[in-house]
């Protein structure tokens, strides 16, 4: 005999009892391995996911503003081995020919059967026409579409030069094509491709590489490259090697005596610029610009270019014009002539600015010379005057005659020149300060010293390490295993209070033999250890069965996610996935708390003398001392104390009012204890059989306390929580609202660049990129940017700011340290980003420069979500490709604000906040299922109770059979103190949790409704009472009599 | 030339005194100033009806409550002045202890109940000698054959013998019996006394028997009454 046998004889033999310990620690550790799991199996997916969007691609170039040759791939493949893929990667719509559907933000991307060999096992275009394109199921499923039917795919036409430049051309071009659906592609066929990291694919759209340049007018050129199966390093030297200056946009051109380089772009991008007179000493920068009108007092001169060059002997604010122009002026040296231009101001407004010039030679016009004149769309293109096309605004009445002639002999030969740094102070721009550099050898000279200094990735033409970056963002901004521990909370706590309660009552049947053990000479201790010993047993094999069985409880959380919840995690599909870490981890944790459990249960055992424990059967002294009356009442008293102090500190911040709701919950267990010793003292008579069994309350401090305060903390939980859940509709129309009081929400897929009216509403520009909002499960690696004028919105004292200080003007507040400051949506910046007011994020800008952004101010819970807004100034230095405006807040919709946006997709603000908010009613949802799980536990656990408690009296009830008491009554006796501790817990929990919800009902933005909570609670005291009646039932359905005559 | 000092009595007790607090805010005196010495090898039986105080005197005896003053020596050791290791040593070694109900574990088998006792130090581990004891014991009182069954497939008599050889197990010189016949039969209660009385005889087991049992009273070699809390002689 030992002591293990010993415990295992009592092992066996109790194996009844000890059943509900078992399953009770069986169930906690499968709620906890299950909650961990479900982490894994969310990174998994996701891992999964980003896997399948990328195929075997594992860098990108691009795409970016520069539209490269489509040969480049083939020259990285051979320089590298490495398989590669160029694409055209476009934005656009696609809508139904009778217009009955349309989808937006599509991406549409011309292929050929290299992409397709990165990802799929079949090239779905093959022998496609030009007509033919593949859609990935999302977008057929969203448009219906079957093979064989047409769409219309509409792209915008790219431009090389920014659309927000001054002379960019004309502004809203965009191509149409009419396609027809050949296959659909699912996610084996590469269906999910998309560089951005979201467990959503995107709307997809494939055609022939081949046709989407012809259509969009860039034959031959691609503006992404993908590459597997190399790091960005080894891809970035291949490209230095394979680059040529077109892939940058660049044109190398010999003129007399020299050469020149310009670019299609129109201004040479600052950085290229600086590489390009750095090749050759002798370079000199060149600057030409439309001037609207030149004038000479009465006489004025229309459209004219003026160069801006050094090399002659010109003061700054000098000028020296042509005969031809010199003859239509009038004018002759020392003349001062005033030259008219356009800028382009804040808004992408166009500003008509003036500047003097003193005439200080006259120029002979021998031959024309439009070389000094850059590629401007609409201008360098047309033969006539009449059908030129700058983008900007012209009187074409003011072109005479001699203007036409002009420009049939000379094309744009500059009519006057003025120093380059005159020029650049009034005609520079975020897009450059030079059109060209001229340099006095010929092109095949310069070019290998221009190619030595310009650096392509520096210039913006970088491979990027896609893959490495989609599996970083797949491991997720939220830790679902984190998450389901926390949304499982209550029912893991309500399964261990099982256990604990259990593993009490299995302690107390053998409460004879602990009594006999330390007779025996066993020390209290040691018969302490022994149970716990005998405890942890059973709870270690329960926790082993939970920890094997957890996948069930993860198969179930997984279905609910992508069923019942999938508007917590947008994933229709889960795969379910557990590392042996986490069963490990899970196991273990689960085991401690199952011992601590069990520890906590048993260490009260084996303190009353054995002569007392082996006499048990006896009648149950109440014991209550005034002492412990009184200290639980002075314990409560100081919770409340502390609730008030919370309350009156705390102001109306919601952290206050839940610590306080917390402290008023601890009170009333602390009143309750108080009320249970008040009763196990009372001695007058008690009147009425209810009253006699609220008395019997008293008789196990410790369960009834328990079952109070079970009650009490999941009702808390469960009510608080759910209060939380918002509805979008309330006080959205309020400035301070999560919409900002902002009538609608607009997103355009192609660029938007006609002005929104102040009075109707805020464009925003954007850079599209990860979205960084809750709908998104991974961790947003580079996020969506939006520019905004921070006046607009601050004018309008739009949305709320969490700390209540800051303000939008922050955006035009200059760091100290460089930083670009921004404002974004608390759950942006707290849960995508992992950032909070003041610390900084490294981003990439479009050249491949790193920059530093700083978050100055967190709004609360809105439609911003998802973005980081910058200002307007901040913007288009970072992202100065990005041309026109693509978000729009929008106050109202007046005809003229629907014909700006009639291509843009306009949802009511309330119902974009309801999509966000989506994520949290999810969270919100889950934890109410699995709290209301909790509940049942602990409610089921309260039947446990009263079957236990009515067990123990049986011969006390029999009694009262004996005496007369019909069983009604007897069972009313019972009833009455258990729902006398089910009120006692609702009671205490409720008021509590109103407490804690107080700021979010009376909060701006939010409307909480009490109806939800009170049939939460309602439902709860049914459900407790339906539990103990039944259990009451089953247990006074054994002959009570039988147990007295035994006796 | 010294007198070597005289072996103290195994048992000694002085002024013991046990009252309880009633409810009406007095006290319930259960025994008052018992004094009384019991030597090595002696056997007493303790009467009286019941409520007098009789399986109180035990449970001091037995260390199994305490005294509300006076003191109760066991081989001349003051046993209030012991640690909760220290009685638990004395409840282990020196004293076994027979309750009116047997208090066999359900769970085990008649030899592994006889054994409980010998795991309690938890520096000592029982050996092969304690089985054997055990197995003698059982012999001696007739249950050799039925030391694999459970007390459940017991009679009466028989778990009280086991009981009875749980006790003696480790051997200790004083044997309390509370009420040892009080739930047997006729036929059962005289074995066990004739047991006891056995056991007293050749073992040199110290006995103390409280019983209302005067047949198993008359087995022993001095017999009391409590009356009014006190400890009167009836005769040996």
């Amino acid at each position: 005999m030992n002591l293990a046998r010993y415990i295992l004889r009592s092992l066996a033999f109790y194996r009844r009892t000890h059943l509900g310990v078992f399953l009770g620690a069986l169930l906690a550790a499968a709620i906890l391995t299950g909650s961990l799991s479900v982490g894994d199996s969310v990174r998994a997916t996701l891992r999964q996911i980003a896997l399948s969007r990328l195929g075997s691609t594992s860098v990108v170039l691009g795409p970016g503003e520069y539209f490269f040759r489509e040969q480049l791939a083939a020259q990285i493949a051979a320089q590298t081995q490495a398989a590669t893929a160029p694409v055209l990667l476009m934005r656009g719509t696609v809508a139904l020919p009778d217009a009955s559907a349309l989808a937006h933000n599509v991406q549409v991307i011309g292929v050929d059967e290299r992409f397709w060999q990165m990802g799929a096992s079949a090239d779905l275009l093959a022998g496609a026409g030009e007509d033919e394109f593949v859609a990935n199921d999302r977008l057929a499923a969203r448009l219906n579409l079957k093979p064989g039917e047409s769409v219309i795919v509409r792209v915008e036409e790219p431009s090389a030069l920014s659309r927000d430049a001054p002379l960019s051309g004309a502004a809203d071009a965009s191509v149409a094509m009419r396609l027809r659906l050949k296959a659909v592609a699912g996610a084996a066929q590469f269906g999910r491709f998309g560089l951005q990291a979201n467990q959503v694919p995107p709307l997809t759209v494939y055609v022939p590489l081949g046709a989407l340049q012809k259509n969009i007018k860039k034959p031959g050129a691609a503006n992404a490259l993908l590459a597997e199966r190399i790091d960005a390093a080894t891809a970035n030297a291949a490209l230095r090697k394979a680059w040529t200056l077109a892939d940058l946009d660049l044109q190398l051109r010999d003129l007399p005596g020299g050469a020149e380089l310009q670019t299609h772009r129109v201004f040479l991008e600052p950085a290229i610029a600086a590489a390009a007179m750095k090749a050759d000493p002798d370079a000199h920068g060149v600057l030409t610009y439309l001037v609207n009108e030149t004038r000479l007092g009465e006489n004025a001169t229309p459209y004219s270019m003026v160069t801006a060059v050094d090399g002659m002997e010109l003061a700054p604010n000098e000028i020296a014009i042509n005969e031809w122009l010199a003859t239509d002026l009038g004018a002759k040296p020392g003349d001062e002539l005033s030259l008219r231009y356009y800028i382009v101001a804040e808004n992408r407004q166009l500003v008509e600015k003036t500047s003097h010039f003193k005439v200080r030679t006259i120029l002979p016009l021998e031959r024309p010379d439009s070389s000094w004149m850059p590629p401007f769309p609409g201008l360098a293109d047309v033969e006539n005057c009449r059908d030129w096309k700058p983008g900007v605004p012209m009187e074409m009445s003011r072109i005479r005659p001699k203007d036409e002639a002009y420009w049939e002999h000379f094309r744009g030969t500059p009519k006057a020149f003025i120093r380059l740094k005159a020029g650049q102070s009034i005609w520079a721009n975020r897009f450059g300060n030079l059109t060209a550099v001229r340099y006095p050898v010929n092109a095949s000279k310069i070019e290998p010293a221009l190619r030595a200094q310009i650096n392509p990735t520096t210039a913006g033409l970088s491979f990027q390490p896609i893959r490495e970056a989609a599996l970083k963002a797949s491991e997720g901004a939220q830790d679902f295993g984190q998450l389901f521990i926390g949304f499982s909370f209550f029912l893991v706590i309500a399964a261990l209070l099982l256990t604990a309660m259990l593993f009490v009552f299995s302690i107390q049947q053998r409460t004879a033999e602990t009594g006999l053990l330390l007779a025996l000479g066993f020390g209290a201790r040691r018969v302490r250890r022994l149970l716990f010993r005998e405890g942890c047993l059973i709870a270690g094999l329960g926790v082993l069965a939970g920890t094997l069985t957890g996948s069930l409880y993860t198969r179930l959380a997984l279905h609910g996610l992508s069923t019942v919840w999938r508007g917590a995690v947008n994933i229709s599909e889960f795969s379910y996935h557990s590392e042996w870490t986490t069963l490990v981890i899970g196991g273990l944790s689960s085991l401690g708390a199952a011992m601590l459990a069990t520890w906590l249960a048993g260490r009260g055992q084996a303190r009353r003398p054995a002569a007392e424990l082996l006499a048990s059967g006896a009648e149950m002294e109440l014991s209550g001392t005034a002492r412990a009356w009184r200290w639980s009442g002075v314990a409560g008293a100081v919770c409340v104390a502390g609730a008030i102090a919370a309350l009156a500190s705390g102001g109306r911040a919601a952290g206050a009012f839940f610590g306080a709701g917390a402290l008023l919950l601890f009170a009333g267990i602390a009143f309750s204890h108080a009320l249970l010793v008040k009763l196990s003292r009372a001695t007058g008579t008690a009147r009425g059989i209810a009253a006699v069994g609220i008395r019997g309350a008293a008789r196990r401090r410790g369960r009834s306390l328990t079952t109070v305060a079970v009650l009490a903390s999941g009702v808390f939980m469960v009510v608080a929580v759910g209060a939380f859940r918002e509805d979008p509709l309330a006080h959205a129309t309020e400035r301070r609202s999560g919409t900002g009081g902002f009538a609608a929400y607009g997103q355009a897929t192609l660029p938007v660049y006609d002005a929104l009216p102040d009075s109707e509403g805020v464009a925003m520009r954007m850079k599209t990129g990860d979205d960084a909002s809750c709908l998104n499960l991974n961790r947003a690696q580079q996020p969506c940017f939006l520019g905004v004028h921070p006046e607009q919105l601050a004018g309008r004292n739009a949305f709320t700011f969490i700390d209540g200080a800051s303000s939008w003007d922050a955006l035009n507040h200059s760091q100290p340290d460089g930083a670009v400051p921004a404002i974004g949506d608390e759950a942006t910046t707290r849960w995508a980003l992992g950032k909070s007011a003041g610390e900084t994020l490294e981003y990439t800008d479009e050249r491949g420069n790193a920059f530093r952004v700083r978050i100055v101010g967190v709004i609360a819970n809105s439609i911003l979500q998802g973005s980081l807004v910058l200002s307007e100034n901040d913007f288009v230095q970072r992202f100065p490709s990005q041309s026109g405006s693509r978000a729009f807040l929008i106050d109202t919709l007046s005809s003229q604000t629907r014909d700006t946006l009639q291509d843009v997709e306009i949802v009511p603000a309330w119902q974009r906040l309801a999509e966000l908010q989506s994520v949290e009613s999810g969270y919100i949802a889950i934890f109410e299922a699995l709290g209301g799980l909790g509940l049942l536990l602990g409610s089921a656990g309260l039947g446990i109770v009263v079957m236990r408690n009515v067990f123990e009296r049986r011969n006390e009830l029999a009694l009262l059979l004996a005496v007369g008491f019909s069983p009604r009554a007897v069972r009313w006796l019972v009833l009455s103190e258990h729902w006398f501790l089910i009120a006692l817990g609702i009671s205490i929990g409720g008021i509590s949790a109103a407490t804690a919800v107080l700021p979010s009902v009376l909060s701006p933005g939010v409307h909480a409704s009490p109806v939800g909570p009170l049939v939460t609670l309602s439902l709860l005291a049914l459900l407790g009472a339906a539990w103990s009646g039944l259990a009451a039932g089953l247990a006074l359905r054994v002959p009570l009599l039988d147990a007295l005559r035994n006796e | 030339m010294t007198n070597p000092s005289p072996t103290p009595p195994l048992l000694e007790l002085r002024n013991v005194c046990k009252s309880y607090r009633s409810d009406g805010g007095g006290t319930l005196d259960v025994l008052k100033n018992v004094t009384h010495t019991l030597a090595r090898g002696e056997s007493m039986a303790v009467l009286g009806p019941s409520g007098c105080g009789k399986s109180t005197l035990l449970n001091l005896i037995g260390t199994l409550d305490r005294p509300t003053s006076g003191q109760v020596l066991l081989e001349g050791v003051d046993l209030q002045a012991l640690d909760e290791r220290g009685i638990a040593r004395v409840r282990n070694r020196q004293v076994g202890f027979v309750f009116q109900l047997h208090h066999l574990l359900p769970q085990c088998t008649v030899l592994e109940n006889v054994l409980i006792p010998t795991l309690a130090d938890p520096q000592s581990r029982p050996g092969a000698a304690c089985t054997q004891r055990a197995e003698r014991l059982l012999e001696r009182v007739g249950l050799a054959d039925r030391r694999h069954h459970r007390p459940g497939q017991l009679s009466g008599g028989e778990r009280q013998r086991t009981a009875l050889v749980r006790a003696l197990i480790n051997q200790p010189p004083l044997l309390l019996a509370d009420e040892p016949t009080g739930s047997l039969d006729h036929a059962s209660a005289e074995s066990l006394g004739e047991l006891l009385a056995e056991l007293n005889r050749e073992e040199g087991v110290t006995l103390v028997v409280v019983t209302h049992s005067r047949e198993l009273a008359r087995r022993m070699s001095r017999i009391y009454k409590i009356r009014d809390g006190a400890l009167e002689a009836l005769g040996a």
